[in-house]
């Protein structure tokens, strides 16, 4: 039997009109329109004059840069040991680093939760450190794979030819092997800056009460005001489709950065 | 003072598979030399000029630059630059940047590191591609920019590992002549990786054949081509006509269907392998008397201007002719030999030709006595074992005038028992006497074709056994490299020996 693409290509378009198309399309009449049905502009500046909102946009921020930094501080020098360790069984080892991905991550929460909870005593006492705990937690593998992709591929010959112009392994790492492992960098900078702004669960599990973005957008729905509700979810769509645009400026050098989006393992 | 650069002495690589690639090779480079490592893949010339420039060690041996042993020294601390195979530029840095990676890591001060990658630019043909971008540029400015980014360095040794390999061919030829120029502009000395004979031949002061992690032959290119050492080489290089042949007499030699006299001095009933380039072959079409013989004096359609005497030659047929642009190539069947020379004008297929060999033209190898020889030890009284295989012997042959006593014991004329429990034993039989068969179990070992050279009527065969063994095998029917044969030998051949 054969299809056509075109044929083939429905089930797709039909899931794309049903939950993405669509939804974008309500969110997006909804946040420029007012309780009478309207178009205004009303909520995109109601939401830069609120002090509230301004403030948990810039702690959402804040909350997502050190996730991202702590996840890269710790996920490259796993990365580079996995990759270029010369462990007969890398990818076993790399198994373990990212298999929790295969728990729901509520599960893994209640479980960092249980263990904070031991070590602290209450959990009410650290609340910034848990979330940050919980999130690393969370979004480390997401760091590890992309970076673990791109430093198995590097170009041996490349690594020699820095040696044969006088690079000692120290130099070699910080001028060759470092900018070179770059988009895998980037890749995995996206892959965890951007889920860590909304990922409010992790904050609601671990007692930490002060709104992210995605707590935010809660609770304007939760209060049934649909409008300004949306609003917020499209202007954090417009702060995503701004570092897209950034990564790409970023990680777009080198074209080989098709092994950065790595993922092979799930 | 020493005028060799680099010496390398009793080098030896065994990598940790256990597959030796280099054996106790033993080199020297002169300063301002351009040398080229040549040979087929695996043979080993890579893996030479890693360790030249450090990137493998040897298990044993010295590496001795000025006479210092740098074979543990790491390759930054090594005053050598290597051109790699496939470029390796840094793809994250400009061109300016990528050539100036080395003299930063020197840390020269900026204003002469600028003026160092301009001349260089300069020299390369590529002022103004400083700001561009590594993939921005063909395959063959990236080339300059790796011989550039090497030789601002300037290294007192600049290997070259395949560097033209990735090119198409009429851009590695002008890349040739620039490598040629560059050499001589510099006066650094350069050691070149190449399997690409012709490539060798235009670049090279000196040419080092290798094959099987040995040194087959080093000499300036007409050397190696003119005199090449063995069979080997002789292929190797060139288009070659390659026969098997016996001395008869002083100053003749049978081989190609008859008798020529030779220049060399060689003991009568001594076996040689002769060789013959094309463009020494004289051929001469069908007189009008019917007459097919050769003669110096009106040769026609012959390229050489044949030095010396040419002598009565044989009957041949015309099999193929191809232009090649300055010369036909005839390629041409007298009996069961065939022969290629070089030609001024075209035959026709079928064409009755006479082929001669001037006496001068005539290069004698030796031929290798040592091949097929095996040495095994006896483990009961009708096997012995040679590692690779086993044999089923006779000790009643092997000992001379043995014979079993009363209780089946072997003893010797007097009647001596003979105790012949772990002697050793060697094997030899003759590559003519040998036979190839894709039947496994027709044969006494298997193994995979390794090496294919035409000589005249028929194939030489290096058989590669599973211990890395070589069994040496003449058989008439073409096979393909990696072929599995086994080989196959009549006992009665065998030439079994007692150590």
């Amino acid at each position: 039997m054969r299809f056509r693409r075109r044929t083939l290509s429905i089930p797709y378009v039909l899931f794309l009109l049903v939950f993405v198309v669509a939804p974008l399309a309500v969110v997006l009449i909804y946040a420029f329109t007012n309780g009478q049905g309207r178009f205004t502009l009303e909520n995109f500046f109601a939401f830069f004059k609120s002090s509230r909102t301004i403030a948990t946009l810039l702690y959402s921020m804040w909350i997502a840069f050190v996730t991202t930094m702590v996840c890269l501080l710790l996920a490259y020098p796993t990365a580079y040991v996995l990759a270029r360790g010369g462990f007969k069984k890398g990818g076993a080892l790399l198994l373990l680093a990212v298999l929790p991905m295969w728990i729901n991550f509520t599960l893994r929460i209640t479980a960092v939760k249980e263990l904070l909870d031991a070590v602290e005593g209450n959990l009410a006492y650290y609340p910034f450190l848990n979330t940050i705990i919980g999130q690393v937690y969370d979004f480390l593998p997401f760091m590890i794979l992309p970076i673990y992709n791109v430093l198995l591929s590097l170009d041996q010959k490349v690594l020699e030819a820095g040696r044969d112009l006088g690079a000692d392994p120290k130099r070699l790492f910080w001028q060759v092997i470092l900018p070179m492992s770059r988009p895998g960098i980037v890749s995995g900078i996206t892959m965890v800056f951007l889920p860590a702004m909304t990922n409010y669960v992790v904050l609601d599990m671990l007692y930490n009460s002060t709104y992210i973005m995605g707590s935010l957008i809660g609770s304007y729905f939760n209060a049934y005001d649909w409008h300004n509700g949306s609003m917020i979810s499209a202007i954090l769509l417009m702060i995503i489709a701004f570092f897209s645009w950034l990564e790409k400026k970023a990680g777009g050098d080198i074209s080989d950065s098709s092994a950065a989006r790595g993922g092979s393992l799930l | 003072m020493n005028q060799n650069i680099i010496e390398l002495s009793h080098i030896t690589k065994t990598f940790e598979d256990g597959v030796t690639v280099i054996e106790d090779l033993n080199l020297s480079v002169k300063r301002g030399e351009l040398v080229t490592l040549l040979g087929p893949s695996g043979c080993g010339k890579t893996t030479l000029l890693r360790m030249i420039g450090g990137f493998d060690m040897p298990t044993s041996g010295e590496i001795l630059l000025h006479g210092q042993d740098i074979a543990s020294l790491p390759p930054e601390k090594r005053p050598i630059n290597t051109v790699f195979q496939k470029y390796a530029l840094f793809p994250f840095l400009n061109i300016y940047d990528n050539i100036a990676f080395g003299l930063k890591q020197k840390k020269l001060e900026k204003d002469v590191i600028r003026q160092k990658v301009k001349s260089v630019l300069e020299m390369v043909d590529l002022e103004g591609f400083e700001k561009r971008r590594v993939d921005s540029l063909s395959g063959g400015q990236q080339q300059r920019v790796a011989v550039a980014r090497a030789i601002v360095n300037e290294p007192e040794l600049l290997l070259l590992d395949e560097p033209l390999s990735a090119l198409d061919y009429k851009m590695r030829q002008e890349m040739q002549i620039e490598i040629k120029e560059m050499h001589r502009k510099l006066g650094m000395t350069f050691i070149y990786v190449t399997h690409d004979q012709e490539e060798a031949m235009n670049l090279s002061d000196r040419i080092v054949v290798m094959a099987n992690g040995v040194i087959q032959q080093e000499g300036t290119p007409e050397e190696i081509y003119r005199r090449p050492n063995n069979i080997f080489v002789a292929d190797f290089i060139g288009v070659s006509n390659i026969y098997n042949g016996v001395i008869t007499k002083e100053g003749a030699a049978k081989f190609c269907g008859q008798e020529w006299e030779i220049t060399p001095s060689l003991p009568a009933g001594r076996r040689i392998n002769a060789m013959v380039r094309p463009e020494s072959v004289v051929i001469r079409a069908e007189g009008e008397d019917g007459s097919i013989v050769a003669e110096k004096t009106g040769i026609d359609g012959t390229v050489a201007e044949a030095s010396g005497k040419v002598q009565t030659g044989i009957a041949a047929v015309v099999n193929e002719s191809l232009f090649k642009g300055s010369v036909y190539e005839i390629t041409a069947e007298s009996g069961p030999f065939e022969i290629t020379g070089y030609s001024s004008r075209g035959f026709a297929h079928g064409e009755k030709i006479g082929i001669s060999f001037p006496q001068e033209a005539i290069h004698l190898m030796p031929y290798d006595t040592t091949m097929n020889l095996y040495e095994g030890t006896i483990i009961d009284e009708t096997t012995a074992d040679f590692e690779a295989f086993t044999l089923a012997i006779d000790l009643k042959n092997l000992y001379k005038d043995s014979h079993q006593d009363a209780s089946g014991n072997l003893v010797s004329a007097e009647g001596k028992p003979i105790s012949w429990e772990g002697q050793k034993v060697s094997l030899n039989f003759n590559p003519a006497d040998g036979d190839l068969s894709d039947d496994e179990s027709a044969g006494f070992v298997c193994g995979n074709i390794d090496t294919i050279i035409y000589v005249g009527d028929h194939y030489m065969y290096i058989v590669r056994g599973d211990q890395d063994e070589e069994y040496y095998v003449d058989d008439e029917w073409l096979w393909n490299v990696g072929d599995r044969v086994s080989v196959v030998v009549p006992n009665d051949k065998f030439v079994l020996k007692l150590v």
